[in-house]
């Protein structure tokens, strides 16, 4: 597989997504992959046409859906693996985004606001090993700091 | 509920009419029901979310002061979590909708004429508006700084799909309504008239009864 590392380069993200082979990642949780578009032409392939033009365009919004879901996914901070495949564009909406997010739910209600990235699931057993309840360790499990021990 | 909120006290103005904490509630998952099925973005309900964060609060002031271990304390803590679940989802579904259809409902809400009722509460409208800036900044720095052809701009309005209204839902009446107008589905057909009746259900295609769901006529189920 060719190292699509060398061909990064300011404001490139185009040029990521058309010229290189694929690159699949895959993250634990399977929580969504990030995958570089397979070209079947050359390498320093350019569209030069209105489909090829609209495919490109299709492909980075598509990309940018998944970076939204990364945000609910994985919160406010990315690991640096899956950050290494954004390019500088997608990571200035990434970073705008979870602005705009948290400025939202700053706003709701009077006080403090709601973190609304919480609570992804209809509560089921209340706590955790019985000294650390689950409402205040959620984001911590997902992020792979914490384990659920079940004895 | 209700009887065990001793402390509870209706901060509302005199205005609004005042409820019983379990009819807030009451009302907050029947806009979360509503929001999850209907297949666009519904009226925005700020006061209900404003009330429910309040006794939420509340709720959690009480339980910092309640002795540890104690049971009541137990069930109101779980009963914190179902509110905060049911809040969050109602605000996240809304959120989703907002960004899926976001040149519509920005569309929408600057067309809307004066007294009618908003879509967006003002914060929602703020993000809808960040959302479009930088997502149209990004399209046009990626997907089009590179191309040899001349594609001007983007037409957001265009590109991104409008919410299906035909889509099919469920749904409970609550208040009976009469001579229902249901489009014909195939050439044979003709249209048809028919009466919901209180407590009956139906599955019927969201457009002919979308006045009815924002006016609590209905409820999606």
């Amino acid at each position: 597989m060719e190292d699509h590392r060398n061909h990064r380069k300011e404001g490139s993200c185009h040029r990521i997504g058309w010229s290189s082979a694929v690159s699949a990642v895959e993250w634990p949780n399977g929580g969504g992959s990030l995958m570089v578009e397979v070209s079947s032409l050359s390498t320093n392939f350019w569209p030069h046409n209105a489909f090829q033009e609209e495919k490109a365009a299709v492909s980075s919004y598509d990309r940018l859906l998944r970076i939204r879901a990364l945000r609910w996914e994985y919160g406010s901070v990315l690991p640096t693996a899956i950050r290494f495949h954004m390019c500088a564009e997608e990571l200035e909406w990434f970073n705008q985004y979870k602005k705009s997010l948290a400025t939202y739910m700053r706003s709701l209600g009077g006080e403090g606001g709601l973190d609304i990235t919480q609570d992804m699931k209809p509560p089921k057993s209340l706590y955790i090993e019985h000294f650390l309840p689950r409402w205040k360790c959620e984001q911590l499990i997902r992020q792979g700091v914490l384990e659920h021990v079940l004895s | 509920m209700a009887d065990t909120m001793a402390g509870f006290s209706d901060s509302e103005d005199e205005s609004q009419e005042l409820m019983t904490p379990a009819q807030l509630i009451g009302k907050l998952e029947e806009a979360w029901l509503n929001e999850k099925f209907a297949p666009e973005l519904l009226e925005n309900k700020s006061e209900i979310v404003e009330c429910v964060m309040e006794q939420l609060n509340h709720m959690e002031e009480n339980l910092q002061r309640s002795k540890k271990g104690d049971l009541r304390a137990t069930i109101h803590r779980m009963e914190t979590e179902r509110i905060r679940y049911v809040l969050s989802s109602y605000l996240r579904c809304r959120l989703q909708k907002i960004e899926k259809y976001f040149p519509h409902v920005l569309e929408k809400e600057k067309s809307r004429a004066e007294g009618e009722p908003s879509y967006l509460s003002p914060e929602e409208y703020a993000f809808a508006k960040e959302y479009y800036a930088n997502t149209e900044t990004f399209l046009k720095n990626v997907a089009l700084k590179n191309m040899p052809a001349n594609l001007q701009t983007v037409d957001l309005g265009k590109s991104v799909p409008k919410p299906n209204l035909d889509s099919f839902v469920f749904l409970r009446v609550k208040e009976r309504q009469e001579n229902i107008l249901v489009e014909p589905e195939t050439d044979d057909q003709r249209e048809y008239a028919v009466d919901f009746e209180e407590g009956s259900q139906h599955l019927i295609r969201y457009r002919t009864v979308a006045p009815l769901v924002a006016s609590g006529a209905v409820q999606l189920i």
